[in-house]
């Protein structure tokens, strides 16, 4: 059976997508509860900003990666529906 | 911090804000070096033991990607594990006036708890310190007990409790002075 590794990016990108919908959640709070508009301001900008940069360094190291590279995952599955792994 | 600058949604006639108080700097800064401490810890972990088998690791097309887009989501995770963190000691705070003590706590991500109580209507303040880093940097809980079913108000981790529940107790007597008639009527109601 071969497993192509771009699903792994797809399971990364669905969870960076949750990860910024926790930002999002977070922005809005604070935008809508704190009393300190200036000091919220610029704590949503260090956040956004720290975001975007882990964000950047990643993005820098997987447009490197061929995703189209497939590798064989030895399942098998018998005739009476069983899956077998690695012979067992 | 300039308390004139704060904006109540729902400012009384007259109402003056006399303290705006959050938990102690130290619990942020608890939060902060858990945060730092969590962040750190896998790549001590590199440095010391694992530089090698990392390389290697790098080198296979399988392993490889899934190490980087691992040790990415978990650099994003700490970062914003540690933008909640901050989120919820920035918006947990208190409000006392001249007339009210309001308090707004975030529980969680999705949960707020707002809570006001008048002045007049609070029977007792009671402040406490406990353990080794609340007597060392001296902060605790004022817990403020309310007339009737009303549930207690707890400022929770606050610097200085004890003298901050004397000062609520001197606004409490001031309020009570000038809102006699309410209380009388609330009695006989």
């Amino acid at each position: 059976m071969d497993i192509p590794i771009y699903i792994f990016l797809y399971l990364y990108l669905a969870l960076v997508a949750l990860c910024f919908l926790f930002v999002l959640i977070n922005v809005y709070q604070i935008v809508r509860f704190s009393v300190q508009k200036f000091l919220s301001f610029l704590l949503v900008a260090v956040f956004l900003a720290g975001t975007v940069l882990i964000v950047f360094f990643s993005y820098n190291e997987i447009v490197k990666i061929d995703w189209n590279y497939s590798f064989f995952l030895p399942i098998l599955v018998n005739p009476n529906g069983n899956i077998i792994i690695n012979g067992i | 911090m300039n308390l004139e600058k704060i904006k109540l949604y729902d400012h009384l006639d007259g109402e003056k804000i006399v303290f705006f108080i959050r938990p102690h700097v130290v619990i942020l800064l608890w939060r902060i070096f858990i945060c730092a401490v969590l962040t750190s810890v896998p790549i001590i972990l590199y440095f010391l033991l694992f530089q090698a088998a990392v390389a290697r690791w790098l080198l296979n097309p399988v392993l490889g990607p899934i190490l980087i887009l691992g040790v990415s989501l978990y650099f994003l995770f700490m970062w914003i594990f540690l933008f909640v963190n901050v989120t919820d000691y920035w918006l947990d705070y208190w409000i006392v006036t001249s007339e009210r003590i309001i308090g707004m706590e975030q529980k969680s991500l999705l949960a707020r708890f707002n809570t006001e109580q008048k002045l007049y209507r609070i029977q007792d303040v009671r402040a406490d310190i406990n353990g080794l880093f609340g007597t060392i940097f001296h902060y605790g809980n004022v817990t403020i007990q309310t007339a009737g079913t009303a549930q207690n108000m707890v400022f929770e981790k606050v610097p200085d409790p004890d003298i901050l529940s004397r000062h609520i107790l001197e606004l409490i007597e001031t309020s009570r002075r000038l809102h006699h008639h309410d209380i009388i009527e609330e009695v006989t109601v």
